[in-house]
């Protein structure tokens, strides 16, 4: 591997890494909220609102079945009004939160759900205010599940970055089509998808060590 | 509150309502004009003093789930301050939801409940959860947060309420010595057993200083030691404490080990309400009778009570079952039946046991003899306060 390749998978890692760090957060900011509303505010939740629920759960799902190309071509002037452009690894970050977010809230929904309800019960029977009881008891018995949710989202959002990279997002994504495909460079293709194998792993790892680390069960 | 166990559940309060009530039954003859007894007005004194106030007090509850299903139908229940309530009943009788409405987890669809003098159904939101820290409960399957530690879950009512770091302390580090559990602080709630799991459960429910603990099957989890000594530590709270409690079982066995004075649920309503001594000794209901026998196990085998039957019709005997309590138990009732009648005796089955304080018995024997001589024998044990049954 010569020095200039290197230079270029690390540079591009970085970028990726940027991305899916960025994206997670905002996706996390939002989609954490949301899922926590999905569960609170269903038949037998705590704040029950079904008109809430129903608009909140159609919101996530619509986002959730547009393919992720579409949507990133489909919101640029959203993009280019949030960061200015609408090409570039800042630019990809936009579209990839909007993305994360439906899919962290669904799949924080099922981690609150795995809860027991009796637990549920015992804070209400306590005097606790509803939220309390998602902070003191759905939050922090459901942190393992939560943790899986978005160990599986980063996984999730290193591939959305390489598809956006494709559409000059920046990236390792980038870095394959540009240099293995269009320029036909085959190692380099090949140094992409070993660097991606790798970095999916780690993360895999990294967030079941630490999901397990969290349980008392 | 410092009577033993084996005393007569509050007594003074107890004679109190029954001279009361003696006293109404007097003066409803009286209008009545006639000596008979009048029929009873309600199935309850109501309480008109403060002093004789019940903590919890319920009027025609009835609770119909949105379903359909009809839980609870038109119950009338007093509990009172400083007593051990149990209320037995076969599953799905209506026992959690009967529970889980004294502190509104439920909510009754028809009724009224007070709670130390207060309409519970009249509070808003906020005063709900105000009152509730004076409602303390614990549960079947314990319900500790698994992600917090022993002293943690103690803390979490604490924290609820608001209270600074230095009261929580205190108070997690008295509660744990109470229950015995001070070694095990910084265990979770897997890393403990089930026995020390209620413990938790109980120390958390009486973090916040509660008039009442309400018990969902406190010990349907545990095996019969562990049950034994959470009831127990429930007897001791009961009495150190002066906390009334108010417990759900199926077993007679912890009605028994425990209670005052206990309600039989039977399909949603009260078959039976009284003192645990009376109830146990002389079931008025067949539900009780049912729930008896499981703590007594006289079920005679079939094969058994084929042949005793047969000895029965061929030499004309019956199968009886001869319940009593009191000073009978002394007595060597089959040896003085035999004395004093021509009938002879086969045992098939003896129990003899305590509640609290009052002896009681039951015998299942195989008595033969001439027709008449059965029925002179039945009125010698009906004389001696014998209730006798036809197995
Ligand atoms: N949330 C609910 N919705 C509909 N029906 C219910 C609900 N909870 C209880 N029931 C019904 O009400 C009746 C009484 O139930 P409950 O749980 O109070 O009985 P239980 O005496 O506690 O029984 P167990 O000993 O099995 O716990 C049952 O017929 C049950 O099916
Ligand atoms: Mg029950």
């Amino acid at each position: 591997m010569t020095p200039e390749l290197a230079r270029l998978l690390f540079d591009s890692l970085l970028e990726t890494l940027w991305m899916v760090g960025v994206a997670g957060f905002f996706g996390t900011l939002a989609g954490l909220p949301l899922g926590v509303l999905l569960v609170v505010t269903d038949r037998g939740g705590l704040i029950r609102s079904v008109a809430v629920n129903r608009v909140l759960g159609a919101v996530a799902n619509a986002v959730r079945s547009t393919p992720f190309i579409i949507l990133m071509v489909a919101i640029i002037p959203f993009t280019r009004w949030i960061a200015g452009t609408s090409i570039g690894t800042t630019a990809a970050i936009v579209p990839l939160s909007i993305a994360a977010a439906p899919f962290i809230a669904r799949l924080v929904e099922a981690a609150l759900r795995e809860v027991d309800r009796g637990l549920i019960e015992a804070l209400l029977a306590m005097g606790a205010t509803p939220w309390q009881v998602v902070r003191k008891a759905l939050l922090p018995e459901a942190l393992p599940g939560i943790v899986a949710a978005l160990t599986v989202t980063a996984v999730s959002l290193v591939g959305h970055s390489a598809m956006a990279g494709a559409v000059g997002g920046g990236g390792l994504g980038d870095l394959g089509i540009r240099y293995g495909y269009q320029r036909f460079l085959p190692e380099v293709m090949a140094a992409v998808v070993v660097v991606l194998i790798v970095l999916v792993q780690l993360l895999q790892s990294l967030g079941d060590r630490l999901a397990r680390r969290l349980s008392h069960r | 509150m410092g009577q033993p166990l084996t005393l007569a559940p509050l007594t003074a309060r107890a004679r109190r309502g029954l001279v009361r009530w003696r006293v109404g039954e007097i003066v409803a003859r009286f209008r009545a004009g006639t000596g008979r007894k009048a029929p009873a007005a309600a199935s309850l004194p109501l309480p008109n003093t403060a002093a004789e106030r019940p903590l919890f007090a319920l009027r025609g509850i009835g609770k119909t789930f949105p379903g359909g299903v009809t839980a609870l139908a038109d119950i009338d229940l007093d509990i009172h301050e400083g007593e051990i309530f149990g209320i037995i009943g076969r599953s799905g009788a209506g026992k959690s939801t009967l529970l889980r409405l004294l502190n509104l987890l439920e909510r009754p669809t028809a009724g009224g409940i007070a709670f130390d003098g207060h309409d519970l159904l009249a509070l808003d939101a906020a005063e709900l959860r105000t009152r509730r820290r004076r409602i303390g409960m614990i549960f079947q399957h314990f319900n500790l947060l698994s992600s917090r530690t022993v002293a943690g879950n103690v803390a979490l009512p604490l924290e609820l309420a608001g209270a600074s770091k230095a009261a929580i302390a205190r108070r997690v580090d008295e509660l744990l010595e109470l229950v015995g559990l001070a070694e095990l602080r910084d265990r979770y709630p897997a890393q403990i057993s089930g026995g020390q799991k209620q413990r938790v459960g109980i120390a958390r429910a009486l973090a916040t200083h509660p008039r009442v603990l309400l018990c969902d099957e406190a010990t349907s989890a545990l095996d019969p030691e562990t049950t034994q000594s959470i009831l127990a530590l429930l007897a001791d709270i009961n009495r150190r404490l002066g906390l009334t409690i108010v417990l759900i079982t199926h077993q007679m066995q912890v009605i028994k080990a425990v209670a005052h004075r206990v309600a039989v649920l039977d399909a949603g309503a009260v078959a039976e309400i009284g003192d645990v001594a009376d109830i146990v000794t002389a079931p008025r209901s067949a539900v009780t009778r049912t729930l008896l026998r499981e703590l007594i196990g006289d079920e005679i085998p079939a094969s058994v009570r084929e042949r005793a039957a047969r000895l029965a019709a061929d030499g004309n005997g019956v199968v009886w079952r001869l319940a009593f309590r009191g000073a009978v138990v002394d007595t060597p009732l089959l040896a003085e039946l035999s004395a004093a009648h021509p009938v002879a005796t086969h045992l098939l089955h003896g129990y003899i046991d305590e509640v609290r304080g009052v002896p009681f018995g039951s015998l299942v024997a195989l008595v033969a003899g001439e027709n008449e001589h059965l029925r002179a024998a039945a009125g010698f044990l009906a004389a001696r306060g014998v209730r006798v049954e036809e197995v």
